[in-house]
């Protein structure tokens, strides 16, 4: 499939899965209503690579993100992470995969818990893996809030989530993400809560975290122009259903679904203005 | 022929801290049957802008200063009484996220018939009835859905209903505030094509207002750019997208991602750059600690409107 | 000063806001006052045996007095039918009063508080456990019990009925912290915990914990007030710790000895400071709840 000379090792690998929600029974509705989230996805992911996941809201791509987090269960298919299963990882094995995998939220302000200064909220992440003595502790959030762009880190140490800016928020939850230096990372519509301009230097952050730490990307998103501006290969999901996957370049040039023909056409055009491809 | 001549219209919030100026000095003027739109950042003013011309702000909102020239009569003028005549006849709106403001537990188009016949006492209600079909029609839903609740429409269906609500008193200026948010892109688009194609048939002029400036693009004719409270860009869908002047306005633009790349526009740019880390006086330019091109002289006059074109102009002193 | 050292303190800068607030609200600020003014009574409570040992309120009697005297230049308030002091015991009921009440309100918050916790954390069976438990000791009429119980063992100690209260006053509280918890659980930053790899016991008590504590502490002012009525109605009753002075044993004191209408004096200062203690912590909770009210702080943020 691939031409390009790329590492073709498996860090991801999702298979067949499942995953059903039940809705309340009430009253009125005899038997409980079963909403399927994920009907039977299957997907690889690379290491190294930047994958996108597009779809709509309600189209089971977070779903499918907390599920590879393993923060939730799912029926039926497997997960495996490093071709080690991660559906019955427990204690101690579940303890080195959570130091593998880290999130950036979508909401940066709702994913910070209010009371914890900066400082404490990355170091958390150390103090349950039992990473560093205090000094190289101290180093290591030093290092991520200035990988993730909130320089001089010492001046942010002891800000609370409330006293900074969006941006910086998110920053902040990249930093955290960082701390543990994981080989995977999902990002969740990571620039969905912010304006414009600061979402585009995020992105910008993220490759070049991307570039030098070398981690493989989950990338989730609703905007197929910033899939485009970031991924390698996508995926396009609808109603729980991965519809088409490829090469980014190749699904938007060469659509073969019609939802992603659909989408395609649904952006906004600018045939009054010139554009370029972003360096 | 001008339909809204807004002139230096300030507006306040009172707040616990004091009074902060939302909206400062902002003049601006809509000709009949056009379509401008509002870009800015979340909290630059262009809601307050909206909520000020229809006289709708909250509570603790004040209109310092300014006229609001609507068919030649002043709206901060008139009473309330002669007000609530203007909106919805004259100037309807679509809020943001108003597709959540329908009562759930009544039949979506009784509300729309409910509010045709308060604004015209006479119509019966087979004719008020009628009259929703026809608006029906025109924002693509179909008739046997006039009787269904709120919950049986979905997201789109709820929206479009909305526009229709809209247009109920056949306005002349519509006012719609980030009409689209919390809609998938597929939907998205189809409001934003629904918007277009009422207002070139009906020569409705409409204001958009959104943080997202490909929308506003693809919707209207002129773009009016804000940064905090004041405008800074006013000019024509194309001269703001291939000329932009404002440095402000230069980075929306370079930082929106299109489906094939970010624009490329002609960029005059000042070489001189000076990062100043304090705001020495309120009257300088907002945008001046994360401007690429300030100079020194930016620190010590206020900015000045720059005219481009006779339709383009900008709010910066280093526009040429 | 205290602006620079709020920078630094998150918590500090939180109160201050929060007390700001709190101060503007009448409500609030008039039962501030009230509180202060009980708390100064009970502070002043160890005075007047020092000054003489007749002032003392329980053992502390009147040589030239036998029966009930009402208010003159020896005793401000008069004495009761054996010659003891009666501003003396008010005072020292005060102090009893913030006693029963504080300790009582404090031990049921932290019973409340952890069992609700661990209700709305750990969901499914042993959520329905604690939780049908809870409404069990709710529709529990604690009153009566209580008076059971100490007609069983006799009289029965002020620290055993502080813990009675205690006991029948946390299932309110576990619900609403049950309710705060499952509303925090699915807040993100508990997602984010678990992804960083954190314990159950490190979420509940490290993340979830202070974002309960300020509902908790407003519940502390109801529990007071109900804590110091049962107390009062039990030593109404003949049920309190006979060796120890509340304003509710002053009540019975009236009673028992059948000057209920003849000592106004007597009757009224007690019956006065009850009412006024509960509306104090009554009117500090409205108050609070206001600064604490998600809706009203949501407008705080528009700023």
């Amino acid at each position: 499939m691939e031409t390009k000379s790329r590492p073709t090792e498996t860090i991801l690998n999702v298979d067949q899965v499942h995953k059903t929600y039940q809705d309340v029974r009430s009253l009125f509705r005899k038997s409980a209503l079963t909403i399927t989230a994920l009907n039977r996805v299957s997907l690889e992911i690379k290491r190294g690579e930047v994958f996108g996941l597009v779809g709509a809201s309600g189209s089971g791509k977070t779903t499918l993100a907390r599920l590879v987090l393993k923060l939730e269960e799912f029926e039926a298919g497997s997960i495996r992470f490093n071709e080690t299963e991660i559906r019955n990882l427990k204690g101690k094995d579940l303890k080195a995969f959570r130091r593998k995998v880290q999130l950036i939220p979508q909401d940066p302000y709702q994913s910070l818990n209010p009371y914890l200064s900066i400082h404490d909220t990355l170091l958390e992440p150390l103090s349950i893996h039992k990473i560093g003595s205090r000094d190289t502790r101290t180093k290591i959030i030093s290092q991520s809030l200035e990988a993730a762009g909130l320089n001089p880190a010492e001046d942010f140490f002891t800000r609370y989530p409330h006293q900074l800016s969006g941006g910086q928020r998110q920053r902040a939850a990249i930093a955290r993400a960082l701390v543990l230096k994981p080989e995977f990372m999902i990002a969740d519509e990571p620039t969905s809560m912010l304006d414009a301009s600061i979402s585009f230097n995020i992105f910008r952050l993220l490759i070049k975290i991307q570039k030098s730490q070398k981690v493989t990307f989950l990338f989730i998103t609703h905007d197929l122009a910033a899939a485009r501006f970031f991924c390698d290969r996508i995926a396009v999901i609808y109603q729980g259903d991965i519809v088409e996957s490829g090469t980014t370049e190749k699904v938007i040039q060469d659509p073969k679904s019609e939802y992603t023909r659909a989408l395609i056409r649904a952006q906004p055009k600018f045939s009054f203005a010139k554009t370029t491809r972003p360096t | 022929m001008t339909l809204l001549e807004v002139e230096n219209l300030s507006i306040a919030y009172q707040t616990r801290g004091g009074v902060s100026l939302a909206v400062d000095a902002a003049s601006f003027s809509l000709e009949k049957g056009k379509s401008l739109g509002i870009v800015g950042e979340s909290g630059c003013g262009k809601t307050t802008i909206g909520m000020g011309l229809l006289r709708l702000l909250p509570e603790n909102g004040i209109i310092q200063d300014g006229k609001v020239l609507f068919e030649g009569q002043d709206l901060l003028q008139i009473s309330e009484d002669e007000m609530r005549t203007i909106r919805w006849k004259k100037i309807s709106m679509i809020f943001q996220a108003a597709m959540n403001a329908w009562n759930p537990v009544q039949r979506v188009g009784e509300q729309i018939v409910e509010a045709i016949r308060i604004h015209y006492p006479d119509y019966s209600r087979d004719r008020a009835v009628k009259e929703v079909e026809d608006l029906y029609q025109l924002v693509d839903i179909p008739r046997n859905r006039l009787f269904n609740y709120p919950h049986e429409y979905s997201g789109g269906m709820k929206q479009r209903a909305i526009i229709a609500m809209a247009l109920t008193c056949h306005p002349d200026l519509i006012i719609a505030d980030e009409p689209t948010t919390a809609l998938d892109v597929i939907v998205q688009d189809q409001i934003i094509q629904k918007i277009k194609e009422i207002q070139k048939e009906l020569s409705i002029a409409v204001i958009f207002i959104s943080h997202d400036i490909g929308m506003v693009a693809e919707v209207c004719h002129d773009i009016m750019v804000m940064y905090k409270g004041k405008i800074v860009e006013v000019g024509k869908r194309e001269e703001v997208f291939v000329t932009p002047m404002h440095p402000y306005t230069k980075s929306l633009l370079s930082s929106y991602l299109t489906l094939d790349g970010v624009f490329d526009f002609e960029d005059k740019a000042n070489e001189t750059v000076c990062q100043p880390d304090t705001i020495i006086d309120s009257h300088i330019c907002g945008y001046i600690q994360h401007c690429q091109e300030a100079d020194s002289s930016c620190l010590r006059e206020a900015p000045r409107w720059q005219e481009i074109t006779p339709t383009h102009k900008a709010l910066c002193r280093l526009c040429k | 000063m205290l602006k620079a050292l709020a920078r630094k303190s998150h918590t500090l800068e939180r109160f201050l806001e929060g007390w700001s607030l709190f101060y503007e609200n009448t409500v609030g600020r008039i039962g501030l006052f009230l509180l202060l003014f009980f708390a100064l009574m009970a502070v002043c409570s160890y005075i007047p045996p020092l000054i003489d040992p007749m002032y003392h309120p329980m053992t502390g009697v009147d040589p030239e007095v036998f029966r009930s005297t009402p208010p003159s230049p020896t005793h401000w308030l008069g004495t009761d039918n054996i010659g003891r002091d009666l501003l003396s015991q008010l005072l020292t009921g005060a102090r009893i009063a913030f006693l029963v009440g504080i300790t009582a309100a404090f031990m049921s918050i932290v019973f409340g508080t952890l069992i609700g916790m661990i209700a709305g954390y750990a969901g499914k069976v042993l959520d329905s456990l604690l939780m049908r438990f809870a409404d069990m000791i709710m529709v529990m009429p604690s009153l009566l019990v209580v008076l059971l119980l100490s007609s069983l063992f006799g009289q029965l100690n002020i620290w055993i009925i502080v813990l009675l209260i205690s006991l029948f006053r946390w299932p309110g509280i576990a619900r609403v912290i049950r309710a705060q918890t499952l509303s925090l659980k699915q807040r993100p930053f508990i997602d984010m915990a678990r992804v960083a790899g954190a314990s159950h016991l490190r979420i509940v008590f490290r993340h979830i914990l202070p974002n309960v504590l300020p509902m908790a502490l407003l519940y502390m002012t109801f529990r007071v007030t109900s804590a110091i009525i049962v107390e009062a109605a039990l030593a109404f009753l003949g049920f309190g710790d006979p060796n120890t002075v509340s304003w509710g044993m002053m009540l019975q004191w009236v009673w028992k000895t059948g000057h209920m209408f003849q000592a106004p004096y007597w009757l009224l200062p007690p019956g006065i400071c009850i009412s006024l203690i509960t509306l104090s912590f009554y009117m500090m909770g409205r108050a609070m709840e206001e600064v604490l009210d998600p809706r009203l702080r949501k407008e705080e943020q528009r700023i």
